[in-house]
């Protein structure tokens, strides 16, 4: 549609950005500075594989934290019984997330709509109920904590310590970019021209012969994988591996930063990230004085804007249209 | 029955949905206490014109007087207010209540006290609809619904009744008995506005009659002028 | 045998309160054409305001049931005006997102003011334990299934004998129609959300004196009303009662016979089967409340 072309640039223009920004950890070593860079690279990249679904096939699954949540336990769990390097974690949290998302999948994609989120509320509902009570594998509400440190190859040979951000740091950006990549991939590729076809008509769409469902399904896994591998990067960062990881707070968050920062739109995702994560870091709220000032954001764009979350979407595209 | 000062004046108006414009400079002058018709073809804009003097569709340019009165673009609440009802194209009533329930809420409108007298006088014109007070609505015949529905917009003793065909698929027997209420309608003092598809049988029962297409007025007269226009035999009456 | 029945007891005054929530939901999807994510929360509140006023205020039982409706009576005004008014004509994700932006609101409020332990708020019934041969039953479920009855027929009354409550039904069945007859449908949707809010809080007041209240508790009980909703047929207020009873049953069954902490997967699993093979509800279809 026309929010992502209007963007045609602007994956350079974040990119270049992310370039500039890719020099601040040498000019401010502060761990304070580190970690908010670190917290809003993670959050972009999880956004756009959010905005997968919610931007690429208009579907708003509410059980994205599910993937994030899994990845982070699968690592911490490994991380606890043999230590993998992380690049293995991340392929095993990948695959797994992927897997969950095929078994949410066979209910969810029966349904469209509102019934899609509702069925993903369950599903997410489940898993982070089934994570809270099978104590014997992930301590239930008691936690996993000291995740074992991200290491480039196995036993600790090349570590990325908790001690040492500037690694975190470099390691989240070019997960960012390759993610920034694939998701610009998808959105102008050959799948995402299909979903756009999909999209502005589904009934021209599937009569051409395009497997609406298959297309949708796919882009729902890539989008799982992602926020698998990102919950993977993340749990040896943070240390600790909680069930509220699985929890809707976490969708919420990413529920915000899609609609205010416009869904669809690159740019939007990425700026969305950056303005709803770097002032509750710098200001150090709680998470739920948080989560209640994005509720009030959200309730604000939807009931007061004229056209609801699409025009801010094209207000949002206007007012950063760069070309 | 005619006089020189019509009871509602419609002046080129200019109405439609946003992008979609519909009327294109319609003119309508409607008597008091006459029937009036209004056809041609689909999409010519005939319930939109209805829909425009009821107030949901929005006037571009021009104006709508009622008894002399500025009434363009009010609400419907007020148009209801200022003695205009309206009976829309497709059912338009509450299948889930009894006839008397769906008869309450004609009459929402009215304080508490007089309603039941408004009924009652109701059953009186429509006895079919006494005999069916308790059932629901749903379970009338198309006939009957139709005829429950202007029963709905009469409660209001309305100065003025728009109709939007009422007979769209009917069988014929019941068509006839449709017509009939509507003449009865007429002779109680409502002026009436009618679309209708069956020209010929409306042409019948009407005192004026108006011709659209294409948004546009096409022809306009007395029913008999119009009912005797060779081109309207043609395309209307099938002579 | 004795233990199905004890089981069974249980599954009828939480299908009982499950029964108020959803019945509050089906109101609202009738007449407002409103999915509120947000419904469970305002059940989440309503039992956080008894243990508010009647555990840390010692403020007696009623007294603390009067004041919480009266808070849930403005807490619903105040949500139709801010969040379903302004939403009422756009698509369902505007809608999806403004009742779960409010959703999430209510559960961080929650929070803020009462932390994330679980509270009760056990009055002198709940807690005189009576013995029916072998059964033993809180004395407070027959409060429980009481108060839900009484509440079913008053509002029954109300949609069927007073001028509003005919509306509230006009504009479930056809809401276009309203306006042709000078209905005012922004009436009635305040109406219809303030006794849906009202209706939310009273099942909590009424069901915290047996069971934990969390800030959590909220969406999964919006879950369950939703799916006893689907299950009823949206709008068929009869229908959301009935399929309320058999979920409280069947989860009340599952989590004495198979396992009491996967108790809500049982109904999340039946919310999914039933939106996937029977989406117009198990009773056939009738349009309105
Ligand atoms: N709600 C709407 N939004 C947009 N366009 C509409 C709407 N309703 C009608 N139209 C368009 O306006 C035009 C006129 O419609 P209208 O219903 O007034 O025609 P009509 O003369 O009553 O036809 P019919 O005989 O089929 O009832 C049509 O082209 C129709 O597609
Ligand atoms: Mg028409």
């Amino acid at each position: 549609m026309k929010a992502i072309k209007e963007n045609k640039y602007s994956i350079f223009l974040i990119i270049g950005v992310l370039l500039l920004v890719s020099i601040l950890p040498l000019l401010v070593n502060l761990p304070f500075v580190l970690h908010v860079l670190i917290s809003t690279l993670m959050y972009i990249g999880f956004a756009l594989s959010y905005d997968i679904v919610t931007g690429q096939i208009g579907a708003v699954s509410l059980a994205h934290a599910s993937f994030f949540g899994l990845g982070a336990y699968v690592t911490a769990l490994i991380g606890k019984a043999i230590g993998a390097p992380f690049w293995l974690n991340i392929i095993i949290a990948t695959i797994l997330s992927i897997g969950l998302a095929i078994v949410m999948s066979l209910p969810a994609f029966r349904l469209s709509d509102l019934s899609f989120s509702f069925a993903t509320l369950g599903l997410a509902l489940t898993v982070q109920l089934v994570v809270k009570n099978w104590v014997k594998i992930t301590r239930g509400p008691m936690c996993i904590h000291n995740v074992s440190n991200s290491s480039l190859w196995f036993n600790g040979i090349l570590e990325i310590s908790r001690t040492n951000l500037i690694a975190y740091f470099y390691l989240f950006l070019m997960v960012d970019i390759v993610i920034i990549i694939l998701y610009r991939l998808i959105s102008t590729g050959r799948l995402g021209r299909t979903l756009t076809a999909v999209r502005n008509d589904e009934v021209l769409a599937s009569s051409v012969g395009i497997n609406i469902q298959r297309y949708k399904r796919l882009t729902f896994f890539i989008s799982a994988g992602i926020a698998g591998a990102i919950g993977s990067l993340w749990a040896p960062y943070i240390s600790v591996v909680c069930p509220d990881y699985l929890s809707m707070d976490y969708t919420l968050n990413l529920l915000a930063i899609v609609f205010i920062g416009g869904s669809g739109s690159l740019l939007g995702v990425v700026g969305g990230s950056i303005l709803l994560t770097v002032w509750p870091e710098l200001l150090r709220v709680t998470p739920a004085f948080r989560l209640i000032i994005y509720g009030l954001f959200l309730l604000i764009f939807v009931t007061s804007i004229p056209n609801g979350v699409k025009g801010i979407i094209s207000n949002v595209n206007k007012r950063l249209k760069i070309n | 029955m005619e006089s020189n000062n019509p009871l509602l004046v419609m002046n080129k108006i200019y109405s439609g949905y946003g992008e979609v414009k519909v009327l294109k400079g319609v003119s309508v002058d409607i008597f008091d206490k006459s029937i009036t018709c209004i056809f041609g073809p689909n999409g010519a804009g005939k319930s939109t014109l209805l829909k425009t003097i009821f107030g949901i569709v929005p006037v571009e340019t021009g104006t709508i007087l009622c008894n002399g009165k500025n009434i363009t673009n009010l609400n419907p609440m007020t148009i209801l207010e200022m003695g205009i009802s309206f009976v829309p194209q497709g059912r338009c009533n509450f299948p889930n209540m009894t006839v008397l329930e769906n008869l309450e809420m004609g009459g929402f409108t009215i304080k508490r006290g007089t309603i039941e007298r408004e009924i009652d006088d109701v059953f009186a014109k429509f006895p079919i609809l006494c005999q069916k007070r308790k059932d629901l609505a749903g379970n009338l015949s198309g006939g009957q619904q139709q005829i429950l529905e202007m029963a709905m917009s009469l409660i209001l003793k309305p100065k003025i009744l728009l109709i939007d065909e009422p007979t769209l698929g009917l069988a014929p027997n019941l068509v006839n008995d449709v017509f009939e209420t509507i003449i009865n309608v007429n002779d109680q003092g409502t002026t009436v506005l009618i679309v209708e598809q069956n020209a010929k049988k409306v042409l019948e029962i009407s005192d004026f009659a108006f011709v659209l297409d294409l948004g546009k007025n096409w022809m306009h007269g007395t029913a008999k002028e119009i009912s005797e226009n060779p081109k309207v035999k043609l395309h209307y009456l099938g002579l | 045998m004795e233990i199905f029945l004890q089981y069974l007891i249980a599954g009828i005054t939480n299908g009982a309160t499950y029964a108020l929530v959803a019945l509050g939901l089906t109101l609202l999807v009738g007449v407002a054409r409103l999915v509120n994510f947000a419904h469970g929360d305002f059940f989440m509140l309503g039992g956080y305001l008894l243990v508010f006023l009647f555990v840390d205020k010692e403020i007696p039982y009623l007294l603390s049931i009067v004041i919480t409706l009266i808070v849930m009576l403005i807490l619903g005004l105040l949500f139709e005006r801010i969040v379903v008014h302004p939403t009422i004509n756009k698509t369902w994700r505007e809608q999806l997102v403004a009742t779960l932006a409010t959703s999430i609101i209510l559960s961080n409020v929650a929070i803020l003011f009462w932390g994330t332990t679980p509270r009760l708020a056990p009055t002198k019934l709940s807690l005189t334990i009576l013995r029916l041969g072998p059964i033993t039953i809180s004395s407070h479920r027959f409060v429980v299934f009481f108060v839900a009855v009484i509440s079913f027929i008053a509002l029954s009354f109300f949609t069927k004998n007073t001028k509003i409550g005919k509306a509230m039904r006009a504009a479930s069945q056809n809401r276009d129609a309203c306006l042709i007859y000078g209905i005012n449908v922004n009436f009635v949707s305040l109406v219809t959300v303030t006794i849906s809010t009202m209706m939310s809080g009273l099942a909590g007041v009424i069901i915290t004196p047996l069971y934990n209240v969390s800030p959590t508790v909220g969406s999964v009980m919006t879950l369950k009303a939703l799916t006893s909703v689907v299950m009823g047929g949206l709008g068929n207020t009869t229908g959301a009662i009935i399929s309320a009873f058999i979920l409280g049953i069947v989860e009340a069954l599952f989590s004495g016979y198979v396992s009491s902490q996967y108790q809500d997967v049982a109904s999340f699993v039946i919310m999914i089967l039933i939106l996937v093979f029977r989406p117009h509800g198990m009773f056939g279809k009738k349009v309105g409340i």
